[in-house]
């Protein structure tokens, strides 16, 4: 029960919680531009009456600030786990200070994935405070 | 009724054990429920190296060809569930107040209201319910359909996990009703 922390400690990543999965440094390089390709869609039902996706319209700068504070979720079974899924995304390219490109997807509740051309797709996801349009 | 040990584990020709210690989060009093999750990857032993590598998961799991994996002791939870949903909006049967706190879409909010009401008012939790995984991927933000083999055996662990820990069939579902999860997830399983 000990080693586990230290060998996710070793790996980069936090423990992890019963509510916050192990959150581990992305490596990716610095955001030279972002943009917002589509926003205030619904991946899926939904079903609160109060959670209006059409809302979700985060600016390029908003998600520049997500993607640069994210952190690499290691795998779908501790983002399912611990993580509030919801429908309300948006989606969009980023370009980053080496020169290679990539797409990005967020969620209103802070989960998201980058994809970087010739890398498989990377979950995402960060605990910081954004404001709004995203849910704190 | 399944037969249990005194370390939590089912002694039944139909249920291998693949223990992972490391699931275990802490002791579980009362079973009030049973979540039926999907794993989100092809494999058991996909499945398998993320409980090995991370402690999150389900007592059981449930591979595409029927077979039956007991993972963790019935005697500890294990984090399967996350946040809670107001079970009352969903019901229908929420009070005023509490229809005007869940007015505004909050779910951190919701959970610690949720967290606080004692079991049949909210939803299981970690805490008091058992998690049956059904292996099976999610390619392009939908899971695919959960196997004939698969809903056979997940019928028949549920009844027999509810015989054995009086939990009726109104407390077992599918993961993203009691949690904000993608919706397609268990969206094919049967019991």
């Amino acid at each position: 029960m000990v080693i586990l922390p230290l060998l996710m400690a070793a790996a980069g990543c936090t423990a992890g919680t019963e509510q916050t999965p192990p959150l581990c440094r992305t490596g990716l390089p610095a955001i030279r531009s972002v943009a917002v390709v589509r926003s205030g869609y619904a991946a899926g039902p939904v079903t609160d009456p109060a959670l209006r996706c059409s809302d979700f319209r985060p600016t390029a700068a908003q998600v520049r600030t997500y993607l640069t504070r994210a952190k690499r979720v290691p795998d779908f079974q501790s983002a399912d786990a611990t993580i509030d899924m919801v429908p309300c995304r948006a989606r969009g390219t980023v370009r980053f200070a080496d020169g290679r490109r990539g797409q990005w997807e967020v969620e209103q509740a802070r989960f998201g994935n980058v994809t970087v051309a010739g890398r498989p797709k990377m979950l995402l996801y960060t605990t910081a405070k954004l404001g709004r349009p995203f849910f704190d | 009724m399944l037969k249990m040990d005194d370390k939590g584990l089912i002694d039944h020709p139909d249920i291998k054990l693949h223990i992972v210690d490391t699931l275990a989060r802490g002791k579980m009093g009362v079973v009030n429920g049973i979540i039926v999750h999907q794993t989100g990857g092809a494999t058991a032993a996909a499945a398998f190296a993320g409980y090995k590598a991370r402690p999150y998961g389900t007592h059981f799991l449930i591979d595409k060809d029927g077979t039956i994996y007991q993972n963790a002791s019935l005697l500890y939870y294990t984090a399967h569930v996350g946040k809670l949903k107001a079970r009352c909006l969903a019901e229908h049967r929420c009070t005023p107040v509490e229809m005007k706190q869940y007015s505004r879409f909050n779910p951190s909010l919701q959970n610690r209201l949720e967290s606080a009401k004692p079991a049949g008012q909210r939803y299981p939790s970690n805490g008091d319910s058992i998690g049956i995984e059904l292996v099976g991927e999610a390619p392009g933000d939908r899971f695919v359909d959960v196997t004939a083999q698969q809903n056979t055996s997940l019928a028949w662990l549920v009844k027999e996990l509810g015989q054995t820990f009086r939990v009726p069939m109104t407390e077992v579902f599918r993961h993203p009703q009691v949690s904000w999860k993608q919706e397609t997830e268990a969206s094919t399983a049967r019991w």
